[in-house]
């Protein structure tokens, strides 16, 4: 993710894009070759295109497929989803609010599918550093896999530890900010704030609010201040077109008398419309999408004093 | 970036973790907020992150928690459940007392009335002792109420409070009178998140109504991020000035040798630099030839340091172009999103503060209005002068007048928008050899007006494949449009078109609840990445 290369060759790591359901990863090898639903690609028509373009292998029943460089905002939507991920509106508002940057140096407890960490590993980037935590081995191992194919081997260290027990293998005033994705995080703060620095940042993710309340009051006694919560939603919208050029003839036989008079009044604009080559009744209309993710999770944001 | 307040730089202040404010520190400069007045000379040298107890009188540093809980406690902003039921306690007190002086009335009126049937038989002397025996207890009652009074008048000196009031509300009140005078501060930096605060709140129209969240995955979704350093650049300014100072002392043989490097720099950038336009390469010629004719006859130096400073950052510039990163920006949120991206990919280098990311800032104002605004980001104008490229919007505004049209633009045929679009670029011969030689790798478009369309169908062939772009605007029907003509050509992928809700929570024992008042207005941001067409 962290290379400049325009141009696909052997050994990089592509994702393939033919709509957010389908897609995936794949790391691009002499002999090797794609088979999804869709048909097959070799690798040898990947080698040596540029990022972006779009593969000559075409189903009709499927849309175009495209190669494209891997992103956090698009690795979100490849990965299995082994505990409850993190939705990238939340890692967005998690980097601001932990005023990240290139040199410095966050630890995170529970990487789950290692969804967060690569995002906060390409903040951190080049000087920076991202230390993981967590209490399955099979979670690390896939975790390790995962960020070495994305270039991340050298900015990322994931240790199997349980941080509510045996706390952060560090020194006091150690990391910039600590991120917490913890059932029970109120467990965790004295040794937070023992490992932060001075005017340092955690964030909490939890999703029930006696979990908010817990922590809130625990940030209290060990001297945090500037205690907020957030809940942060997405909303997508949906463009439609009305109008336009309709060849539907057999639609329109199908209809009553009654209606064939209105269909041969536009059957006759349309004619006109074709002649002048003019696109005037297309009218655009945006529209929410009604399925929408109602709750994800409660940010907790807080600052470690300067006393 | 710096641990502590130095004079000339911008501070941010945030009172009872609710409000913020920019200032300046300067000498004897006083800051102003609400009825407050301090001086901002104190916080010098002082750590950020600290925390301040301000009134109208004095102006305090906390040193210690016990003090800060002290403090708080003065606000009454912790309000336990003690304090609470101790006051409940009091409440209840009140109501009880009332409501025996309203059972005691009623007694008195019941008795009056036994005594009005009883009395129906007595005698005149009966009844006037009667009479008297219902003054005295009215009189008993005038004294009670002016006691009550002179508790109230007591408790209310130099306020207009009505007199229906109880003493409860009435402590009430003066409570919330000194809590208005007294304030927590907390010095922090001046970035992204303290800016928008301070400024979304009061003035939402300077940063064109963007919250930080939006904000947020602007610089998200841009993929923007700081690269590995693959040049050294602080090494060729030293080389600048070692030639500089070599120069004070030269004898005949060493100026014409000079001569003859100045020759061979100038056939090494005409190799090198095939992009660079013939025009360009014609003014540096002449001058070259000038030089080198005037070393012969040992002239003037100066001249020579110019051009050797314009040829070696010509150099650098085509040298480290592959290990560059552009990013297109056109705001109209008060360099809010340009600073957001410089700070996001600085980084410390030997004291000195460098990024190897470059931005194009696209916009309509006068060239020195953003690098002011920048400065509240406490940039450097040396970093500002290196790393930011304002390019004026005279050849964008022609082109808009003109009133685009879309339809005879030829998405296919890039190259023929570019040499329409060269004719209006001769004054800024440098910023055309970066587009014409390298293609910027994101593009960010904010406006607060309705001409986004057309901004954005200008930048857009100025995009690398697989380029990722963001565009935001108040207003859902011109990134609809955009969306539109995107799917229908087929130029970009991975389309989105979405807003984000926010909500804050108040979070206290027994009193969980989100906040009473909510923005909804968060704007809109259409996202995606760009595609090559099939030709």
């Amino acid at each position: 993710m962290l290379s400049e290369n325009e141009v696909c060759k052997e050994g990089d790591h592509v994702m393939i894009y033919a709509g957010r359901q389908i897609l995936f990863s794949v790391v691009l090898e002499k002999g090797g070759q794609i088979t999804k639903k869709f048909g097959t690609i070799k690798h040898k028509d990947i080698i040596g295109k540029k990022f972006g373009t779009r593969l000559g292998f075409v189903n009709p029943n499927y849309p175009d497929i495209y190669v494209l460089k891997p992103s956090p905002h698009l690795w979100t939507f490849c990965l299995d989803h082994f505990t409850q991920i993190i939705h990238y509106t939340d890692i967005a508002v998690i980097a601001f609010q932990l005023e990240l940057r290139s040199g410095s140096i966050v630890l995170e407890s529970g990487t789950g599918s290692a969804s967060l960490t690569t995002s906060l590993a390409k903040f951190v980037a080049p000087l920076g550093h991202v230390h993981t935590f967590d209490i399955d081995s099979s979670r690390v191992e896939n975790a390790k896999i995962s960020l070495e194919k994305n270039g991340f081997g050298n900015i990322v260290s994931v240790l199997e530890r349980n941080v509510v027990e045996q706390g952060f293998p560090f020194e006091k005033e150690f990391a910039d900010s600590v991120v917490l994705d913890l059932p029970s995080p109120f467990l965790v703060i004295e040794e937070v704030a023992r490992v932060l620095k001075k005017s340092g940042t955690i964030c909490s993710f939890s999703p029930c609010i006696e979990q908010v309340q817990q922590t809130c009051s625990k940030l209290e006694e060990n001297a945090f201040t500037g205690i907020e919560t957030f809940e942060c939603l997405l909303r997508e919208h949906k463009v439609c077109v009305f109008g336009g050029f309709v060849d539907d003839e057999e639609k329109e036989k199908k209809q009553t008398e009654d209606q064939m008079e209105v269909f041969e009044y536009k059957r006759r604009k349309r004619k006109k419309m074709k002649e002048e080559k003019k696109e005037e009744n297309i009218k655009l209309f945006t529209r929410a999408i009604p399925e929408a993710r109602g709750h994800t999770g409660y940010l907790t944001f807080a600052k470690k004093n300067t006393f | 970036m710096f641990p502590f307040v130095q004079v000339n730089q911008n501070i941010a202040l945030k009172f009872n973790n609710e409000k913020t404010k920019l200032f300046l520190v300067q000498k004897k400069a006083i800051g102003r907020f609400g009825k407050l007045r301090f001086n901002l000379d104190s916080f010098i040298g002082e750590p950020y992150g600290s925390i301040w107890k301000i009134t109208p009188k004095e102006l305090i540093k906390i040193n210690s928690f016990e003090e800060y809980k002290e403090i708080q406690k003065e606000l009454k902003i912790l309000e336990t459940d003690e304090n609470l039921n101790q006051k409940k306690n009091e409440n209840l007190n009140q109501n009880q007392n009332q409501n025996q002086n309203q059972n005691q009335n009623q007694n008195l009126n019941e008795n009056q009335n036994q005594n009005q049937n009883q009395n129906q038989n007595q005698n005149q002397n009966q009844i006037q002792n009667l009479n008297e025996n219902q003054n005295q207890n009215q009189k008993k009652r005038r004294k009670k109420k002016k006691k009550n009074k002179n508790k109230n008048q007591n408790l209310n000196q130099n306020q207009k409070i009505p007199k229906k009031k109880s003493q409860y509300t009435n402590e009430k009140y003066l409570i919330r009178k000194n809590k208005r005078n007294i304030y927590i501060a907390t010095l922090l930096q001046t970035n992204a998140k303290t800016i928008t605060e301070a400024n979304f709140e009061v003035t939402p129209k300077k940063i064109g109504n963007l919250r930080w969240d939006t904000l947020a995955r602007i610089l998200n979704l841009s993929e923007i991020h700081a690269m590995k350093k693959e040049y050294n650049e602080p090494n060729n300014e030293k080389q600048i000035q070692k030639i500089i100072q070599n120069h004070k002392d030269m004898n005949k043989e060493q100026m014409q040798n000079l001569s003859l490097i100045i020759e061979q720099q100038r056939n090494a950038l005409q190799e090198s630099g095939k992009n660079i336009k013939e025009k360009e390469f014609l003014s540096l010629s002449e001058e070259s030839d000038d030089l080198i004719t005037f070393y012969k006859n040992q002239t003037n130096l100066k001249k020579l340091k110019r051009f050797q400073k314009t040829l070696l950052t010509q150099e650098i510039i085509l040298e480290n172009r592959k290990s560059k990163r552009l990013v297109l920006v056109f705001e109209d949120c008060a360099g809010l999103i340009s600073g957001s991206i410089f700070e996001r990919t600085t980084f410390l280098d030997n004291s000195v503060i460098s990024s190897n990311l470059y931005i194009i800032n696209i916009f309509r104002e006068k060239i020195g209005f953003l690098q002011g605004a920048l400065q509240r980001f406490n940039f450097t104008t040396e970093f500002l002068n290196h790393h930011l490229l304002n390019c004026k919007v005279s050849w964008l505004e022609k082109i808009l007048r003109t009133k685009i049209d879309l339809e005879k633009l030829n998405f296919f045929d890039e190259e023929e928008m570019l040499r329409n679009l060269n004719d209006h670029r001769s004054s800024f011969s440098l910023i055309s050899t970066i587009l014409s030689a390298e293609k910027a790798s994101s593009l960010i478009v904010a406006t607060n007006e309705g001409f986004v369309e057309e901004i954005f169908w200008v930048m857009f062939p100025f995009l690398k494949s697989n380029g990722h772009f963001v565009v935001y605007s108040p207003f859902i029907q011109p990134l609809s449009q955009i969306q539109y003509k995107l799917m229908q050509e087929k130029l970009a992928v991975n389309l989105l078109l979405s807003e984000t809700w926010l909500r804050k929570y108040q979070v206290l024992e027994n009193r969980t609840h989100p906040e009473v008042d909510m923005n909804t207005a968060s704007g809109f941001l259409l996202s995606g990445v760009k595609v090559l067409k099939d030709n």
